[in-house]
């Protein structure tokens, strides 16, 4: 069975798979995007979007259920070890999360993503009927007939919402409160979760990762807030971190080979916790306090010099990209928001300083691991975008040259078992 | 010290994330959030025992927050510490902390960060105890003073309950006395008033009597005069005329002497009852000089002479008259003379003693009109004075004047 979702809508098909019992796979595509609904006897129990393993461990961990580095470490294991499990099975067994918990999160994300599908009014749908055992284990089962009747509310309610919050990446702060503001805003546990999140710059996107929430409630909380003068929803360019003039586009590679010092330092107090702050210029050492600020370092050196590279010069003058890309980052990787990102410098001098103040204990783990996270991501996504422009064998060529020099002089205070060189090739799948 | 609630204001999620682990591991159990209004709103904000707040926040900023918190009744106690970033501090050492307890350099050690905090929850603490030992110092002491000014109170209000109680017996005291007072005189003055109206009636009855006793003795004595002058006379003319003489002088009067006769009678009998008259008015002018001196005097003047008018006017004149007429003219002038004489000293002795009988009883009345009242306004208090004329006596009692005849 198959057609076009602008002659019959999800809901009409789902509504004939429920009623039929059917068991089978629902595919459904619009665009390049292609989604994909496992059925058993007419109940949904997974969906492709769910079943990378990443998405699930992203989930659990913006829910404050997992640490990234367990998530790290049990991907590592289903890479090496535990090649025939999923990633949720290895962590049921070796009691990070339970069951219990992994149902409710995917129950909730499935709900979320079958709720979005709903909006599509084209595109193609195809439903292969596969024999119920077939379909795999069924963490989840979700029964199609409330699943319609709410979609076809949140479709409702969605229409409205849209006009005030167009999309994610729509930044809503709070209003300046007046001298005759009196504490009477009575709010309900998940809308206070919802207005807690808002830092005045991060997006809709961010709020619904900070508060672990379902996007359609984070949205509809927001909705009502505005319309109540709460809230202001801002353009985003006003939430945007001041970007510099085309004169301090960033500084020379050794001008960021001392940045970290001086920046990680934040202020006197913290030069005495950096000890070796300075550089040391007999060895030409680079000290940093954790990774962060070394990859922080490495993205800033590697970009600088592939800025001004002649090619990329000619090709374009993007002076934002990175900053761009990290404020996309950082509403998923939320809590590396101490990472600051202006133009296409990063500045991981706070974040630093705070690993110092810490000396790295466990308390400052999620900072870390979000931090890392988002800046492996960053520099996939410039090396990505500087290989679109200039050619990926010179993005490469530059990238490496900059490894190999940046990475023997680079000393980290809390570095651990971290290897810049192995984990920036690693990341970027760079020819030794 | 474990368990404590705290709630963490700060932009970043990152530090967020780091102080609740820095927290959480002392004991403390943190709520996070990223903005100022999210603080005030929380739903239980009053329970929190620490609020931590970044000074620098879009929107709301920390200090605005602050402001809010310490100036709402229900989470004005709640101590606040601010997080300065480390490059704003020397800007902010200046700026009023707008009730927060102090402030916390970012970036700050696990070790600042709960010492900061455990410093100013045991302060708040310290505070609270102090408020409470103040407060129950306070409550004690007004207590005292509130028992005091109701023991005060309550002993006024007893003296005024008193006093008017007393004020209230003392008038109804003065009003049964007044009433009873008042009942007495009125039955005192009822008594008196009929005291009065008693001697009243009886003065009015004895005027009545008097008048009465007058008018019949008048009458008594016109009878006895008319009848006792008749009598003298018949038999005057019965024993002393013969019938020849009789005729005889009857024809003799009706021919010779009718007018002279006539005028002779008049004559005499006139100059007769002119003495008769005066020597009545002297007498009863000498009486009445001794009990009534003026009425007695203008009422027996008329009586007197009604007397005499009578007497000489009707009576006498008409049987002098008649029986002249029978009597021989000349011879029998000399006798009949002595016999009018003789009549009328007889009737001047009745006279006198009618007048006299008149004039006890005018006595006896004046005596009743004048002393009587006299010795009742003695006894009810009246300034009388003790020795009255007889005049003023009967001036004050009218009732006591004897009616003329």
């Amino acid at each position: 069975m198959q057609g076009s979702l602008a002659q019959i809508q999800l809901p009409e098909i789902l509504q004939f798979l429920s009623m039929g019992k059917g068991s089978g796979l629902l595919t459904l595509s619009r665009g390049g995007q292609e989604i994909v609904l496992h059925v058993r006897h007419g109940r949904i129990i997974n969906s492709s979007s769910i079943e990378r393993q990443r998405r699930l461990g992203e989930l659990l961990i913006q829910r404050g259920i997992l640490r990234r580095s367990t998530l790290s470490e049990v991907l590592r294991l289903q890479r090496t070890v535990e090649t025939d499990k999923r990633v949720g099975q290895i962590l049921v067994e070796r009691d990070y999360v339970t069951e219990q918990q992994i149902r409710e999160v995917l129950r909730l994300q499935l709900e979320e993503e079958i709720w979005n599908l709903f909006a599509w009014e084209e595109g193609e749908f195809r439903f292969e009927a596969v024999e119920a055992d077939k379909l795999g284990d069924a963490i989840v089962g979700i029964d199609i007939e409330p699943l319609i009747l709410e979609g076809t509310r949140r479709h409702d309610e969605w229409k409205k919402i849209q006009k005030t919050l167009p999309d994610d990446h729509t930044i809503v702060s709070v209003k300046k409160l007046g001298d005759e503001f009196k504490r009477e805003l009575k709010l309900s546990p998940t809308e206070w979760r919802v207005l807690a999140a808002l830092n005045g710059k991060c997006s809709v996107r961010a709020v619904i990762n900070r508060s672990a929430m379902g996007r359609f409630e984070v949205f509809n909380i927001l909705y009502q807030f505005v319309r109540k003068g709460i809230l202001e929803v801002r353009a985003p360019q006003a939430a945007m971190i001041p970007v510099p003039g085309p004169g301090a586009a960033g500084p020379g590679v050794d001008e960021l080979a001392r940045g970290p010092q001086k920046k990680a330092s934040g202020g006197p107090s913290l030069l005495s916790l950096l000890g070796g702050g300075k550089k040391d210029k007999a060895a030409d050492h680079l000290d940093f306090i954790s990774p962060v600020g070394a990859l922080s370092a490495f993205i800033n050196a590697a970009v600088e010099a592939l800025s001004n590279t002649k090619d990329y010069r000619t090709a374009t003058a993007e002076r934002n990209a990175l900053d761009r890309m990290w404020r996309d980052l950082t509403m998923t990787f939320t809590r590396a928001d101490l990472v600051v990102v202006r133009g296409n410098h990063i500045d991981a001098s706070r974040v630093e300083a705070y690993f110092a103040a810490f000396e790295f204990s466990a308390a400052i783990q999620d900072t870390y691991e979000d931090s890392m996270e988002a800046l492996f991501n960053l520099l996939d996504l410039a090396y990505r975008m500087f290989a679109s422009r200039m050619g990926e064998r010179q993005t490469m060529k530059i990238v490496r040259e900059t490894l190999n020099t940046f990475s023997p002089r680079v000393r980290m205070r809390h570095g651990g078992q971290f290897n810049l060189e192995d984990r920036v090739q690693a990341a970027l799948k760079l020819a030794a | 010290m474990a368990g404590e609630r705290v709630l963490l204001i700060d932009e970043s999620a990152a530090v967020q994330d780091m102080a609740k682990a820095a927290l959480e591991e002392n004991g403390y159990r943190v709520t996070t959030a990223s903005n100022g209004l999210a603080a005030l709103s929380h739903p239980d904000l009053e329970q929190f025992d620490l609020i931590l707040i970044d000074s620098s926040m879009e929107g709301l900023d920390g200090l605005e927050t602050t402001r809010f918190i310490k100036t709402d009744s229900e989470t004005h106690q709640i101590p606040v510490l601010l997080l300065v970033p480390e490059e704003e501090l020397s800007e902010r050492s200046n700026q009023s902390l707008r009730g927060a307890v102090g402030y916390l350099a970012k970036p700050f050690t696990p070790m600042q960060i709960t010492t900061k905090a455990r410093e100013a929850i045991l302060d708040q603490q310290l505070r609270n105890q102090a408020e409470q030992y103040l407060t129950d110092a306070s409550e004690r002491h007004m207590n005292e003073l509130a028992e005091h000014k109701i023991q005060q109170a309550v002993e006024r209000k007893i003296q005024i309950i008193v006093e008017r109680a007393i004020q209230s017996i003392v008038s109804i005291i003065d009003q049964r006395a007044k009433r009873e007072v008042d009942a007495r005189v009125t039955a005192l003055v009822s008594d008196k008033e009929q005291a009065l109206v008693k001697v009243t009636v009886q003065e009015v009855a004895r005027s009545m009597i008097e008048k009465l006793a007058e008018r019949k003795v008048t009458e008594a004595m016109e009878q006895i005069l008319v009848a006792q002058t008749e009598k003298t006379v018949k038999r005057a003319v019965d024993t002393m005329l013969p019938g020849m003489i009789r005729d005889r002088l009857r024809e003799s009067i009706e021919n010779n002497l009718p007018r002279e006769i006539q005028t002779r009678v008049d004559k005499a009998a006139m100059e007769k009852a002119q003495e008769i008259g005066e020597g009545v008015v002297v007498v009863i002018q000498q009486q009445a000089q001794k009990i009534v001196p003026l009425v007695a005097k203008e009422k027996l003047p008329e009586i007197a002479e009604r007397a005499i008018a009578v007497a000489s006017e009707s009576k006498i004149p008409q049987l002098v008259q008649t029986e002249a007429r029978a009597a021989v003219a000349n011879e029998l002038n000399s006798r009949i003379a002595p016999m009018i004489e003789d009549r009328f000293q007889r009737l001047s002795k009745r006279v006198y003693a009618a007048v006299l009988l008149l004039a006890i009883v005018t006595l006896a009345a004046v005596i009743m009109a004048f002393v009587v009242p006299t010795i009742q306004k003695v006894i009810t208090g009246d300034d009388v004075p003790a020795t009255s004329t007889p005049v003023q006596q009967q001036q004050a009692s009218p009732a006591a004047t004897p009616a003329a005849p």
